[in-house]
């Protein structure tokens, strides 16, 4: 499937409080098809996501698709210590899957 | 008259003389009729000194307690504040600041200025704002990104977990020493309720000191809502500090410091003479 555009979605720049990603939570859950496969949000045109705003992002998901890999890209800055954490708390285990891309992957 | 005088280098409130900066506005026996913050001595004023001066002249004005803020003699010192904002987000609240002769410095070095917040939306609407101002100095997106995510990570504490009467206060500045290179400090701070009372509603944790509490807060989800993927902005920020050369953290919550990537620190984790009336976070990262 092609990615979603989650900047399209937000009309914003910056991802910070997790309130942020919970107002567009029905609009990005709804675009993503129920096929079992996994799941892309394209964030190009953000410029700062927190880890808050990642984590959310799993946790509204996972209580929509459980079990499927989420696929992140056009991430504006480094994977660190901290994504590795959220993969953790998830129960998943996260790819550099390219530049500025990353997977949680389902376990 | 409380009168606190500010060192001749005020890094943060952990240099000032304990016996009058620690007492704290927030407790009920605060009986003071009139408190004076006295800079006029000062040649360096660091950010978090900037915060602790906003938080303390709230938390005092809050009170209906008249404040008044004495400015550095160093016309130089004096110049920095007016330019970081400090003077006009303390007239606004009512603090007596006597600004005569003072004019703005160079703008160029202060990314965000000194900003009073109250919630979520206003710390993305100044996340997105000091992004703007990196991109505009010719910084890459991917540095602007990570400048900009440790302010709003500190930010979005203060604003939602500090219960802060006077709401939270943050800034970013830039700096070009020769020999550290370019740094950039994000700073907030809140008069709230501290570190260790915000962990205490987490019957999972145990921390009787506000330096324990700051130690747990640094760890990997931890945080006092128990949920198991919250937690995860401060022990981020921390964990890149202990990792980089090129960054540092101090965080200093009631009577409790954390003072993580400073040199020759064996243990980050201290008791402070000088009580912090809510939370101070600073972090500093080069470029």
């Amino acid at each position: 499937m092609s990615p979603i555009a989650v900047a399209d979605i937000t009309r914003k720049r910056v991802l910070i409080a997790r309130e942020s990603v919970d107002a567009v939570a029905p609009a990005f859950i709804g675009s993503i098809a129920d096929d079992g496969g996994p799941i892309a949000l394209d964030f190009a045109g953000l410029g700062a996501v927190s880890p808050s705003a990642i984590d959310q992002f799993l946790v509204r998901i996972e209580e929509a698709f459980a079990g499927r890999d989420v696929h992140f890209s056009n991430m504006a800055f480094p994977l660190g210590s901290v994504h590795e954490a959220i993969a953790r708390a998830h129960g998943r285990t996260l790819i550099e899957s390219g530049p500025n891309s990353w997977t949680f992957a389902a376990r | 008259m409380l009168e606190i005088r500010a060192p001749r280098i005020f890094a943060h409130a952990g240099g000032l003389p304990p016996r009058f900066a620690s007492r704290d506005p927030r407790e009920p026996n605060f009986a003071e009729d009139a408190v004076r913050i006295d800079l006029r001595g000062c040649e360096f004023v660091y950010p978090p000194a900037v915060l602790w001066c906003a938080v303390y002249a709230a938390l005092v004005r809050r009170l209906g307690i008249a404040c008044e803020l004495l400015v550095p003699e160093n016309l130089g010192v004096a110049s920095y504040l007016m330019t970081v904002g400090l003077y006009s987000t303390l007239a606004e609240i009512g603090v007596e600041v006597d600004q005569r002769g003072i004019s703005m410095g160079d703008e160029s070095q202060i990314v965000l200025p000194l900003r009073q917040f109250t919630d979520a939306p206003e710390v993305e609407n100044l996340v997105d704002e000091t992004i703007d101002r990196l991109m505009e100095n010719g910084f890459p997106g991917s540095f602007g990104s990570i400048v900009s995510d440790t302010f709003g990570e500190l930010g979005i504490n203060a604003a939602q977990h500090a219960d802060s009467p006077i709401d939270a206060f943050g800034m970013v500045q830039f700096y070009h020493f020769q020999q550290h290179g370019k740094q950039f400090a994000c700073v907030v701070a809140d008069g709230g309720i501290g570190i260790r009372r915000a962990l205490a509603r987490n019957p999972d944790i145990d921390a009787p000191y506000d330096w324990t509490a700051i130690e747990y807060a640094l760890r990997e989800n931890v945080s006092g809502t128990g949920s198991p993927s919250r937690g995860m902005g401060l022990f981020g920020i921390a964990d890149a500090t202990r990792k980089s050369p090129h960054r540092g953290l101090i965080i200093h919550s009631g009577i409790g410091m954390a003072m993580l990537g400073a040199d020759g620190q064996a243990d980050p984790f201290q008791r402070t003479s000088v009580r912090f009336p809510g939370t101070l976070a600073a972090a500093r990262i080069s470029a």
